[in-house]
């Protein structure tokens, strides 16, 4: 029942439309396997097999050969056992699957097979195959059922058959494992490749008044150089500043020239220092007197001779009068010229011990001095450099600020780059997750499991047997063209 | 499998027969439903057969026989993806 002829438009997409009708509408395969009564892993099998039109459920063929012609032609395993039944509401009426329905059997299945559904031709077949031999409508069920002409069946003979279908299975499941392993360790390749590429540093270019950030990069996006270039403003401002440090660092260098004064300046204060500290104060105090004295002496020797010159203008010069009690008799203007002599004397000598301190307090302070002046020889150099550092460090913030675009680059790339690294790991461990779970549905082979579980079936062990030469088992013959059993 | 690619060429394809030949894209939405319907209950297929020629997808219909899966499954497809496109706009509603 069907569509008798179809109209233009369904001529055209039908048979593209069914082509990715499963990947637009996942449970649909599930869906219609499920409808087909098919259960646990030949669903998918079934429904892929009727929805490509490969299988010939149309065509009224039964459940298991829609099975065997999916599982022999390798109808999309793959690909629909990642959709789940389930994805599907599958209330289905059981009537049209019950008794008489489809699915019904006249035999009951005794064995299981790996595919998780019942073989019940396979489970006939081989019964017949064990209990008749290879007689004429054996062969033909048996070449229906695995596709072998008839002549190549009884040239094989029943072990012959049973082996080739247990080396079919067996190379079948190990082909869909290795498949399935491929998948995988290509689909983790995949994903580290994924994961750093995401993970590859991505600086971001930025450009500001001050400069502009340049990276560079190879062919496969890896970062092969960083830089920057400064403005125009902040170059202009860097030559000149140059310029500037140029004069700085000349005059650095002539300092030391500039200030040697000061150390000998400082050198002859040291000495001086060491001539006043050399006295004693006893000394320095006489010397103090004696200077005093000496300074003294020309005025009171003047003053003498005034006063010896108008006694004898006086005719006075000699004469004497008494001065009472012990004190010897003398002139009164010649006894106080002395008088005052002895004053200044006794002046002089009360000040001696202060001008001593003085003195030796004058002698420190002139190391003091000296010190200060060798000091400025040293201090004086070094703020000479102060013009050349300061040019210096002016240009340096200059660069700092034509750097910044590149930090801000490489300070925004590291924050993307993380969050990318990040997405790619999730990504990639998606990928490495879903590979894995994807290995063992892969790793399913509807045609190998098929085709091993009627190898299995322990109704064909004795040809199995037969044909790896097991003891124990029957042994059969080819004579004529018929399986025979021997001793 | 079939690749995202190849159905994006599908669809286009499906957008531009529609258009060419004039055809309500409402009624791939409803014999997408339809279609649906049919998995969980195959007695509705022959009305759903009946939709498909009635709507002029069809000239015929063998209302004897099984059920064509892939007949169901390309309606429900092909629903699937005109339903997109009128919710994305590439189709007008």
């Amino acid at each position: 029942m069907g569509l008798k002829k179809l109209g233009k438009w369904l001529k055209k997409n039908i048979k593209p439309i069914a082509a990715v009708a499963a990947v637009v509408f996942p449970p649909l395969i599930p869906a219609i396997g499920t409808a087909l009564g098919a259960t646990g892993a030949a669903t998918a099998v079934v429904g892929a097999a009727a929805l490509s039109g490969a299988a010939s459920a149309v065509a009224g063929d039964s459940t298991q050969d829609i099975l065997k012609n999916a599982a022999l032609g390798g109808a999309a395993a793959g690909v629909v056992q990642s959709v789940s039944p389930t994805a599907f509401d599958q209330s289905l009426p059981s009537r049209v699957f019950g008794e008489g329905g489809l699915l019904s059997s006249t035999t009951s299945p005794t064995t299981t097979l790996a595919g998780n559904y019942s073989a019940v031709s396979a489970n006939q077949l081989s019964s017949e195959v064990a209990s008749k031999g290879l007689l004429g409508g054996v062969v033909d069920k048996v070449a229906s059922f695995t596709g072998l002409t008839p002549d190549t069946i009884g040239k094989l003979g029943s072990a012959g058959v049973q082996a080739l279908l247990s080396s079919a299975g067996a190379n079948k499941i190990a082909e869909q494992g290795r498949e399935a392993a491929q998948t995988q360790a290509d689909a983790q390749v995949r994903a580290a490749q994924i994961a750093a590429d995401a993970a590859k540093f991505r600086p971001v270019g930025v450009t500001t008044r001050f400069g502009q950030s340049a990276f560079t990069t190879d062919a496969q996006g890896n970062v092969t150089g960083a830089g920057y270039s400064a403005s125009p403003e902040i170059l202009g401002y860097q030559n000149r500043l140059s310029t500037l440090a140029n004069q700085g660092l000349t005059q650095a260098e002539q300092a030391a020239t500039a200030y040697k004064p000061l150390t000998g300046a400082a050198q002859s204060l040291f000495s001086l220092g060491n001539q006043y500290l050399a006295t004693s104060p006893e000394q320095a105090a006489q010397d103090y007197i004696t200077k005093q004295q000496a300074l003294l002496a020309p005025s009171q020797e003047n003053q003498l001779a005034l006063l010896q010159n108008k006694l004898f203008q006086q005719g006075r010069t000699g004469s004497a009068s008494a001065q009472g009690g012990n004190l010897m008799a003398t002139n009164p203007e010649m006894a106080a010229y002395y008088n005052s002599i002895a004053q200044s004397n006794l002046a002089l000598s009360a000040q001696a011990d202060q001008e001593a301190r003085n003195r030796i307090a004058f002698g420190g302070g002139l190391f003091n001095t000296g010190a200060g002046l060798q000091n400025q020889f040293y201090s004086g150099q070094t703020a000479a450099y102060a013009p050349f550092a300061t040019a210096m460090d002016t240009s340096s913030g200059l660069e700092s600020l034509a750097q910044q675009p590149m930090n801000l680059g490489t300070s925004i790339g590291a924050k993307t780059t993380a969050s990318t690294a990040e997405a790619g790991r999730l990504l990639s461990g998606g990928i490495t997750s879903a590979a894995a779970t994807m290995a063992k549905p892969d790793a399913y082979s509807a045609s190998g499991n098929l085709l091993t579980g009627v190898a299995n079936n322990p109704m064909v062990t004795g040809a199995i047997n037969n044909a790896f030469g097991v003891s124990n088992a029957p042994k059969y013959q080819i004579i004529n063209g018929q399986l025979v059993q021997v001793p | 499998m079939a690749t995202s690619q190849e159905v994006m060429q599908v669809k286009q394809m499906v957008k531009e027969s529609i258009l060419e030949e004039g055809l309500d894209p409402n009624i791939f939405v409803q014999l997408g439903e339809m279609a649906k319907a049919v998995l969980q209950d195959q007695s509705m297929y022959p009305q759903f057969l009946q939709a498909v020629v009635d709507s002029g997808l069809a000239e015929e219909a063998d209302m004897s026989g099984e059920i064509d899966y892939q007949v169901i499954g390309v309606f429900i497809a092909a629903g699937e993806m005109v339903k997109e496109m009128l919710a994305s706009g590439e189709l007008g509603a």
